[in-house]
């Protein structure tokens, strides 16, 4: 039994949860150590139950383990009472399948899903007893890796890592880590390892690079073209899933059914980082689902997507999951679903007596802001959705909103409450028990956004708007309201824009003011950032709140997804002019990524 | 319908595992096997299964119980085997058999548990237990179900019987049998840390280790394990 298993047998009775650190789960994998074997820790910042969650890590965990001499074991963030307990009993951060200190593997990998885990990515270098910095750390200590959407501006956290990924991570993470077993094998050093592993696509070094984005190593590429998983039949879909032993936030199965979105919302991150739309075979999905259904023994299953309904065999797929689902009393949950006629049937179908939630994603709440971000939903739809809803039994509706978004006025604002007494007076009228809950969260600009130049608004701006709507919509009856915190948005986009510089920010705010796990409200520290903030010298409003300057290079410009400037430019502008784009599907909008890959979508239903 | 008994058992980082996320564990086993579970009536249908007496998180079991019923009769002398393909090592079924209906489960037919309890670091006399088990009124530390208020509570007779303490391991093992039945379960920790406590000796209750041994219904007055009950079909 290994030294950290001992440690564990003692520390763990005392743990919030002790579940999340024992691993155990069916299907984990465990191998055989040996001399060739390269040993792979990846790393979800966060606690357990969230990390888990994630379909990418199901999927990574079961490619690399299918390679035989990769070995990938998972390490989650220790909540903050763990790691007290770990620090007080010299336990180093550990992977959970053979309880082997982190520092001990080959790699290290860290996926970045969100700007507020950047803090927890030094929680984790610290607590596996590893220098933050990448020029600190020596040649016995683990590559540091990092993939995941944040990636596509990785400069505030670029000098803690070595490797960063950028794109579909499928084929392009095996052959890092193959490369690295290369290293293992051949004792190359870390740096012919680095100038090796730059040469595979959408992989950014950031020490080849000066703090302006000078190279500093010739054969560095001038900018780091993300990778592209061509075909998604290509790769095999898990037929098996780690099956958690607690209960964690998506608790069931996920297949994904494609990647990429032909909408264009203009504030989307996803839909310009994952072009082109890729789609996984309607077989191959049913096939994953079935199987991973029968051996987690899950009683619910959910397929992952932007956009659901646009899954070109999205009918049959539904239709013969739901074959297979019925008779057993699985549950199917088909998220970012469109409301037309079909989907009222399935939902009627899925959800018998007992409807759940409906939920629209209006985004803004007037038409005219709906064009200037173009969200292509209409009142008139939300409306006849929600005649078709309430006679059918639904009794509740949640409704999305952002506030802050460009040339937003309190005339927008107005539309979100008018739009919510105008459903509850239908209902009235229909007399419907009715209940809406409306759920507004603050604009963050991107990078790599139609938006990524716009302005946040300050935290104040915020807060004001907040108490506005508040006020105007505790007036009507049935009607619920949530929002976000303010300053957690300012920091995301303080981040989402930021460049090198923010990264002393960053190493102070948690070495200093033991900053992390600022996703979690409770145990956001403010002050903590504040304070770093003023001792670094650092504007925050410069990064979140200004206006930028598009023909200014921007610190993410180091990073292409393949999206061309100009066709940021042209949708700005349009944007600026409430004028919408149309879906590609329609007819290509250009916007450049044609020119990197094969894209089947221009025009595919014109 | 046909209803079955497992017994099974929990050791190591299992231990872990709360009360509900065994039922959650079972269910899935269940259903991955294709095994046609009842549902019960209502509104709000939910599977026929019951961990019997639910064990406090960080405790092991040598012999723990569950039950389930079936709409199709099963194979109960191959079923233990089959249903261990898709547990976690360290869960682990270990006999099944078929138990006739009744109106209740065996929640209410259970009334002891044996544990046995390791107590680490700490030579105990037979003498001084003996001490503490001659008291009068024995209190432990028990939280209110209305006010859920921590009261003391005198649970002198929820005790069975208590083992001559051995010492191994440089520590004191107690094997002990406790009142498990509805609204009358004594946790053999607050017992310990309430024994540890009168006879004045410090000890952080998350080291003492403790295993559940058996569960147990009284017939004619005797102890007899839950497994071996025989009702007469009517």
């Amino acid at each position: 039994m290994s030294s950290v298993q001992n440690k564990l047998d003692k520390i763990l009775p005392k743990a919030e949860k002790p579940a999340r650190y024992i691993g155990g789960e069916l299907n984990q994998v465990i191998k055989a150590e040996s001399d060739d074997l390269l040993r792979f820790a990846f790393c979800f910042p966060d606690t357990y139950e969230i990390g888990m969650s994630y379909v990418g890590l199901q999927l990574l965990y079961y490619l690399v383990n299918k390679e035989e001499k990769l070995w990938c074991e998972r390490v989650f963030a220790p909540a903050k009472d763990m790691a007290k307990l770990m620090e007080e009993n010299s336990v180093p951060l550990f992977t959970l399948e053979s309880k082997t200190p982190v520092k001990e593997c080959d790699v290290l990998g860290f996926t970045v899903q969100y700007e507020l885990s950047y803090s927890n990515i030094l929680m984790c270098l610290k607590q596996a007893g590893l220098p933050l910095l990448s020029k600190d750390r020596n040649e016995e200590d683990p590559i540091i890796i990092a993939g995941g959407p944040c990636c596509f501006n990785p400069e505030p956290f670029a000098e803690f890592i070595d490797v960063i990924q950028v794109g579909d991570g499928e084929e392009q993470l095996i052959e890092l880590l193959k490369l690295a077993r290369q290293r293992k094998i051949n004792h190359w050093t870390k740096r012919e390892y680095l100038e090796k592993a730059v040469e595979i696509q959408g992989i950014y070094v950031p020490e080849f690079y000066d703090d302006n984005h000078n190279k500093l190593y010739d054969k560095a590429p001038d900018k780091v073209l993300r990778s592209f998983l061509k075909d998604m039949n290509s790769v095999d879909y898990p037929d098996k899933m780690l099956v958690p032993l607690i209960e964690i936030v998506h608790d069931r199965p996920s297949i994904e059914i494609f990647r990429g979105c032909t909408r264009g919302c203009r504030f989307c991150q996803a839909g310009m980082n994952y072009r082109p739309v890729r789609e996984r075979d309607k077989d191959t999905v049913v096939k994953a689902a079935k199987s991973q259904l029968k051996d987690s023994g899950h009683q619910e299953i959910s397929v992952l997507s932007l956009s659901t309904s646009d899954y070109s065999q999205f009918e049959d797929m539904t239709t013969e999951l739901m074959e297979y689902c019925r008779p057993r009393q699985i549950g199917i949950s088909l998220p970012s679903l469109r409301m037309d006629n079909f989907a009222f049937k399935i939902l009627d179908e899925l959800q018998g007596v007992r409807k759940t939630g409906l939920t629209f994603a209006c985004e803004a709440g007037t038409q005219r802001l709906r064009d200037v971000i173009n969200k292509n939903i209409t009142e008139d739809h939300i409306f006849k959705t929600l005649d078709q809803a309430m006679d059918m039994g639904w009794q509740s509706v949640k409704l999305y909103f952002m506030m802050g978004l460009p040339t937003e006025t309190y005339e927008d604002l107005d539309g979100i409450v008018d739009l919510s007494a105008r459903i509850m007076k239908l209902a009235k009228e229909k007399g419907k028990r009715f209940a809406v809950s409306v759920s507004v969260s603050n604009f963050v600009p991107k990078p790599q956004t139609v938006f990524q130049w716009c302005r946040q608004n300050t935290a104040e701006e915020f807060e004001e708007k907040h108490f506005y709507l508040k006020d105007k919509l505790k007036k009507i009856k049935g009607v619920n309201y949530r929002y976000h915190g303010s300053y957690q948005s300012h920091l995301e986009a303080f981040f989402a824009r930021g460049d090198r510089a923010l990264g002393k920010t960053l190493k102070l705010a948690f070495e200093k003011y033991g900053c992390c796990f600022d996703a979690w409200t409770e145990s956001f520290n403010k002050e903590g950032w504040m304070k770093a903030l003023e001792e670094t010298g650092i504007d925050d409003s410069y990064y979140a709140v200004n206006e930028l300057d598009p023909n200014k290079e921007q610190p993410w410009e180091i990073i292409d997804n393949g999206v061309s400037h100009e066709f940021y430019l042209r949708e700005w502008e349009k944007a600026l002019n409430a004028k919408t784009t149309q879906d590609c599907r329609y007819g290509c909008v250009g916007c450049g990524i044609n020119k990197h890959t094969d894209c089947p979508m221009g025009g595919c239903l014109s | 319908m046909s209803r079955y008994v497992l017994t099974f058992n929990k050791k190591g980082n299992m231990r872990f595992i709360s009360h509900l996320d065994m039922q959650r564990l079972f269910r899935r086993v269940l259903y991955r096997y294709d095994i046609p579970v009842s549902f019960s009536q209502g509104f709000n249908p939910h599977p026929i299964t019951n961990i019997v007496q639910p064990l406090s998180l960080g405790f092991e079991a040598e012999c723990d119980y569950f039950e389930f019923e079936s709409k199709s009769p099963l194979d109960s002398s191959s079923i233990a085997m089959k249903l261990n393909g898709a547990l976690p090592e360290g869960i682990k079924f270990t006999k099944c058999k078929e138990i006739p209906h009744e109106k209740r489960n065996l929640s209410s037919v259970c009334e002891y548990s044996e544990y046995s309890v390791f107590i680490p670091n700490k030579m105990l006399s037979e003498e001084a237990i003996n001490r503490f088990l001659s008291q009068n009124e024995i209190y432990i530390l028990k939280r209110d179900k209305k006010t859920k208020q921590m009261i003391e509570k005198n649970i002198k007779n929820w005790i069975y019987s208590f083992s001559v303490p051995t010492l191994i391991s440089g520590g004191t093992m107690i094997s002990m049998i406790l009142r498990a039945a509805p609204n009358e379960t004594l946790n053999p920790l607050s017992l310990t840390e309430s024994l540890m406590k009168y006879l004045g000796e410090e000890i952080a209750p998350e080291e003492i280790r403790i295993t559940r041994i058996d569960l147990y219904y009284l017939e004619n007055n005797l102890l007899k394990s839950l497994f071996d009950r025989n009702v007469s079909v009517l």
